[in-house]
């Protein structure tokens, strides 16, 4: 490649620095992935085929970006699986019957509460974040559980039902979220201040001290913004699946930080692109579905999904991100 | 007398007779042989596993993929359907073939391919948590009976799980005295100088990793001997536990530092406190509830006591960083 | 004379610096070699190759006739060569007996067989004069001395015929145990290669020393050929004054930052006083409480004693974020660990400390951030094209240019620069001396910390020699030289003599 086209692309892409080869690549591959899978079978490739992959991401990509941030920062969230089912319980049980702004915020903000306590264990207390948040995680799932005595009450809220079950000018409105989170999840990692300081925190805790950022309080937000996050995510699972169980959060358990990893992201924290683990998420729930369309079981599903995850972190480690993302953005450096 | 409550071990130790007598008060019949069995067999796939997970913190590792081993085991004895001696032999076999064949994988991954811990066995134990789906699709089944009673009964008038338990410690005890036993120490406390003391920390490591996914599948196989049952999600609540268990037991999450008796106390500390809540009648709805808030408090008492045997600060490692919550 | 060691062309490279540039040097069977430097000139880099921690690029080493390469201490060991390092590799959390038997521990093929190390210890112990200390005792329990004669013992008890102690008195209150040691273990059988930078001792042990400078051997000499002062010279070498003027008999403002009587763990004592316009220099030897000195300033560390008043008034920070409010800015020794944040581009790395400035409602975007981190990045001469790289793909001048016009940006009044022409091209350090002027004669004030001590005098005003903790001297920076600055750095100053105080 020229020195001339690698500076246009550069140019023209001027905020993807570094992993934008490799995001590039996940797309790539998942779009070539959805019109082949009709070899595979030919109910596959469809529109109607895409555009649930396209709903079903919708949510995980909202789980992955809380998580993305609090890997950006050199911390992992474990608990965000039962604060799903936590937000998913309420969510039918106060809103159901009687929607108000006012209860929508309470919940939001129980979460909250939830991933500033995360936080304030790893930095306050220093805690190591798998054991605090896996100890959250254990917490929560307990009052989800004495709340709802195992029968969860309440009905789906109808204005979440109508969010994740309908369409605007014929395009799904989960579709339409997908793409609304994705912009301004990049957006809000890339270039807010906020994002900028996890960054800063992630990939240099002293430095980022030096340099005047309150690593401290970044962590609790990272945690913070996660929770809320999974909060989200089980209102919108309320109303594509119609309902809340208390086992609903355990399906984005481990693909959560499996989007981020497979996207590209340093599960040493500092460096990661949100639209990578975009891409990861669709790219991984097109495997899935093409999966499922061949009949191999969930089983061997998740067995390739920690296939990727090792293949990523181990084989490639930060090689391929790194090379392929200088192939496109800087061969001219030499 | 500073030092010896520093030492996690004492500090478990303490731990376990003030709960235990707690729990006798709480219930009439705790001593009763039934009882006591039952406890020790609630707590020896809790030792077993806690035993590996030890050598592996110790050595300034982490291991998830033990959730993915422990289950793997268990369904891979569900699913043997013949119901002989010979076919509950062929599943152990195969089980603790699976564990050694994980525990290799991420020995490699970790020691040769310097991948972070937590990333390569998260990696593995999504791996194993599908292959135990395929495996067994939905929970059932039944382990042969040569496991399950065998393994929770009595050799005359000595539970099985308790001489699994002993061999735990005797085993732990014997390690101790091997230069594996004092390599792992220095390797997890400082990984360049036991280098520059002429130690292959790579190799020290490689092995750890594979006596601890050996050790997950004995423990898989004691678990199946409580459940009686195959159940291929059935991993995530026990090996919270296994983690509560090493914390309680005093090991220092960032290596050099840990003792499996410790991690053995820890462990025999929740299988009483399960028992005691039960005794005091709290609803299992809240057990999770009293599970995290031990493991955190475990993790925070741990902490204490380190800080207060600590004599000088030492600068923090990066290693020391990478597992504290990763990062460096 | 046999020759037992013989090091032909040997490199290594890290990255952009070459940490050995073909290094070629004998040693003489049965004799007491130095090798001497100043930080950085390649001195831990060669020890490190010789003890198979680390494979050179290129070159050969051979051991009497023999090609030696290994590729781990293992292989070293094995053919008889034993190093005390440095950086000292005993481990805390075992016994002193288990550290000497590491890592074989006794002869059994099971189980270590403590009774046995552990009486091999004590016999060690005996025998190398260190009574103190008992075989069962944990090495974290001993004192910084302590552990470094063990370090040393633990080396000479593999017997080897080669011996590397690496700044084997760096630890130790004073020399009379290791001589003593030395003279026991002699014979014609064993060599040693000392690396010390203290001449005193070397003038008392050695009979010829090879100097190193910036990854080069300088010259193999004879010592009782050549005065110290000869030594000094080449160990510092000719300052190369294209990139340097030096200024003289400027006149410097109030005070900016003052320091008195800072106490820590390795500063004892410290006063200085930095005024407005004014670069001052500080040199030191590694250890010497420069870097704890720094960090106390920039809040990132907290004194034990002592105060710290900045623009006249005691300041009470204890953060980083603090300090900066004070206005000072720190540049970080380590650019890889403390300087830059990798993963992001270099203007958010330039941007990081204000992005109050350079963003609107939270939002850092496009133009207004470009726009506004120009001129520094013109101030340092980093080129515009590098701003939108990560900062990872810049080579490290260029880094050490961002890193400046973050401290810049922010729009600190004084700046703590902690060696920041380490490891980096001519033209870096050039816009880094020029950015400095220009720093200080728009009234800011600069406290500069450099391993080379050539540039300290070209470019300050006052250059403050640190050893053990405390100003032992201090110079007007256009009136000194390197070799009176090393000097006084290696306590061979007014009044100190090496080694005993």
């Amino acid at each position: 490649m020229t020195a001339i086209s690698a500076h246009s692309v550069r140019r023209s892409l001027p905020a993807l620095s570094g992993q934008t080869g490799y995001i590039l690549l996940l797309f790539g591959v998942t779009a070539l992935l959805m019109p082949l899978s009709r070899f595979v079978s030919p109910s596959l490739g469809s529109w109607s085929t895409v555009s649930a992959i396209l709903v079903i991401s919708s949510m995980l990509v909202l789980v992955g970006f809380g998580q993305g941030l609090v890997i950006l920062v050199g911390e992992l969230d474990l608990s965000i699986a039962s604060v799903i089912a936590l937000t998913g319980v309420l969510t039918t049980a106060w809103l159901g019957e009687s929607p108000s702004l006012v209860t929508f915020l309470e919940i939001l903000a129980i979460a909250v509460l939830i991933g500033v306590l995360n936080g304030i264990g790893v930095t306050v207390l220093k805690v190591p974040s798998f054991i605090m948040t896996l100890g959250s995680q254990l917490i929560v799932a307990g009052i989800a559980l004495g709340y709802t005595k195992g029968t969860v009450p309440g009905t789906t809220p109808r204005f979440l039902g109508d969010l994740m079950l309908g369409k605007v000018l014929g395009v799904p409105t989960p579709i339409l979220l997908l793409i609304g989170i994705a912009v301004v999840g990049f957006v809000i990692q890339r270039y807010t201040v906020f994002g900028r300081r996890l960054y800063a925190v992630g990939g240099n805790r002293a430095t980022a001290a030096i340099a005047g950022v309150h690593v401290n309080r970044m962590i609790v937000g990272a945690f913070a913004v996660s929770s809320l996050c999974a909060a989200l995510t089980g209102m919108l699972l309320v109303g594509y699946g119609g309902g809340a169980t208390l086992g609903m959060g355990d399906g984005y358990f481990l693909p959560s930080i499996a989007v981020v990893v497979v996207g590209g992201s340093s599960i040493l924290g500092g460096r990661g692109n949100y639209l990578g683990t975009v891409a990861a998420t669709i790219f991984l729930q097109t495997i899935s579905t093409l999966i499922q369309a061949l009949g191999i079981s969930q089983g061997w599903q998740t067995f390739i999904y920690g296939c990727l995850i090792i293949a990523v972190v181990g084989l490639l480690k930060r090689d391929l991100a790194t090379k392929a993302g200088r192939l496109l953005t800087r061969p001219g450096k030499s | 007398m500073r030092r010896a409550l520093s030492s996690g071990t004492t500090l478990a130790a303490i731990i376990l007779v003030a709960m235990y007598i707690v729990y006798m008060y709480s219930s009439i019949d705790v001593l009763t042989t039934e009882n006591a069995t039952d406890l020790l067999n609630n707590a020896a796939p809790l030792v077993i596993s806690a035993t590996g997970l030890t050598l592996v913190i110790v050595v300034g590792g982490f291991d998830l993929s033990l959730g993915g081993v422990v289950t793997l085991a268990n369904v891979i004895l569900a699913t043997q359907t013949g119901g002989t001696t010979g076919s509950a032999a062929v599943g152990v076999l195969l089980a603790l073939l699976a564990g050694v064949v994980v525990g290799a994988l991420n020995g490699f991954l970790v020691a040769y391919l310097n991948v972070q811990s937590i990333a390569a066995t998260l990696g593995t134990f999504i791996m194993c948590s599908g292959l135990a789906l395929v495996i067994m699709p939905s929970p059932g089944g039944s382990v042969p009976e040569f496991i399950s009673p065998g393994l929770i009964s009595s050799v005359g008038p000595v539970p099985v799980s308790l001489l699994v338990i002993l061999a735990c410690v005797v085993a732990y005890l014997a390690f101790r005295r091997t230069r594996m036993g004092i390599h792992i120490f220095a390797v997890g406390l400082d990984e360049s100088a036991a280098i520059q003391s002429g130690i292959k920390a790579a190799a020290v490591k490689f092995r750890v990793y594979l006596a601890a996914g050996l050790l997950y599948a004995v423990a898989g196989v004691m678990l199946s001997a409580l459940t009686a049952s195959g159940d291929p999600n059935g991993s995530a609540v026990f090996m919270v536990l296994v983690f509560a268990a090493v914390a309680i037991g005093g090991a220092k999450f960032g290596g050099g530092r840990g003792s499996a008796i410790g991690s053995i106390l820890g462990a025999g500390v929740l299988a009483v406190l399960q028992k005691m809540l039960f005794a005091v009648g709290v609803s299992t709805f809240y057990t999770g509830i009293f599970q995290g808030a031990i493991l955190i408090v475990a993790v925070l008492i741990g902490m204490i006591s380190l800080r207060l045997g600590e004599t000088r600060p030492r600068a923090v490692t990066t290693d020391q960083r990478a597992l504290t919550g990763r990062p460096a | 004379m046999q020759t037992v060691l013989q090091v032909d062309d040997l490199t290594k490279r890290y990255g952009a610096t070459t940490a050995l540039d073909r290094v070629t040097f004998a040693v003489a069977k049965g004799s007491i070699h130095a090798i001497i430097g100043e930080n950085g000139a390649g001195k831990s880099t060669l020890i490190k190759s010789l003890s198979g921690l680390q494979v050179p690029d290129s070159g050969t080493m051979r051991l009497d006739g023999e090609l030696f390469a290994p590729s781990s201490l293992g292989e070293s060991r094995g053919r008889g060569v034993s190093t005390a390092f440095q950086e000292m590799s005993l481990l805390g959390n075992l016994t002193v007996a288990e550290n000497l038997s590491l890592p074989r521990l006794g002869s059994g093929r099971l189980f270590v067989r403590r009774r046995q190390y552990e009486a091999a210890a004590a016999e060690l112990l005996a025998k190398y004069d260190l009574p103190g200390l008992s075989p069962a005792q944990r090495v974290g329990e001993l004192s910084l001395a302590e552990r470094q004669k063990l370090e040393i013992v633990r080396a000479v008890s593999h017997r080897p015929k080669l011996l590397l102690l690496d700044e084997p008195s760096a630890a130790l209150p004073d020399v009379e145990w290791l001589f003593g040691l030395i003279e026991k273990i002699r014979s014609p059988e064993l060599t040693i290669l000392y690396i010390s930078h203290r001449l005193a001792e070397i003038r008392d042990l050695c009979g010829s020393a090879t100097v190193l400078r910036n990854g080069r051997v300088v010259d193999t000499v004879r010592l009782s050929d050549v005065d110290d002062g000869m030594v000094f010279t080449l160990m510092g070498g000719a300052s190369d004054d294209q990139v340097r003027e030096k200024r003289t008999g400027r006149t410097t403002g109030a005070p900016a930052i003052q320091v008195d009587g800072l106490r820590g763990d390795t500063v004892r004592d410290l006063s200085f006083t930095l005024h407005d316009g004014e670069i001052l220099g500080v040199a030191a030897l590694e250890g010497q409480g420069q870097a704890e000195t720094f960090r106390m300033l920039a809040g990132a560390s907290r004194p034990s004693g002592g105060t710290i008043a900045v623009g006249g008034r005691r300041s009470k920070y204890t953060t980083p974020a603090g300090a900066l409010r004070s206005g000072i800015s720190f540049v970080a020794e380590e650019r890889k660990a403390e300087g830059i944040m990798p993963g992001i581009s270099t203007l958010a790395n330039i941007t990081i400390s204000s992005l109050g400035r350079t963003s609107t409602l939270g939002v850092a975007a496009g133009k207004k951030e470009y726009q506004a981190s120009l001129p520094f990045a013109r101030k340092v001469d980093l080129d515009e094209r590098y701003l939108r790289m990560d900062i990872d793909a810049l080579s490290g001048g260029n880094q050490q240019k961002a890193i400046l016009a973050r401290s810049l940006m922010k729009g600190s009044k004084y700046l703590l620069l902690y060696d920041p022409s380490r490891g980096v091209d001519v033209g870096t350090k050039a816009s880094v001396y020029r950015m400095m002027r220009e720093f200080t004669d728009s009234g800011g004030a600069v406290l500069w910390y450099s391993t080379d001590l050539s540039e300290l005098v070209g470019i300050c005003d006052r250059v403050l020699c640190f050893y053990r903790g405390s100003v032992v001297a201090e110079f007007p920076g256009h009136e000194t030289d390197v070799e009176e600055l090393l000097q006084a750095i290696t306590g061979h100053g007014a009044g100190e003599k090496a080694g005993q105080s």
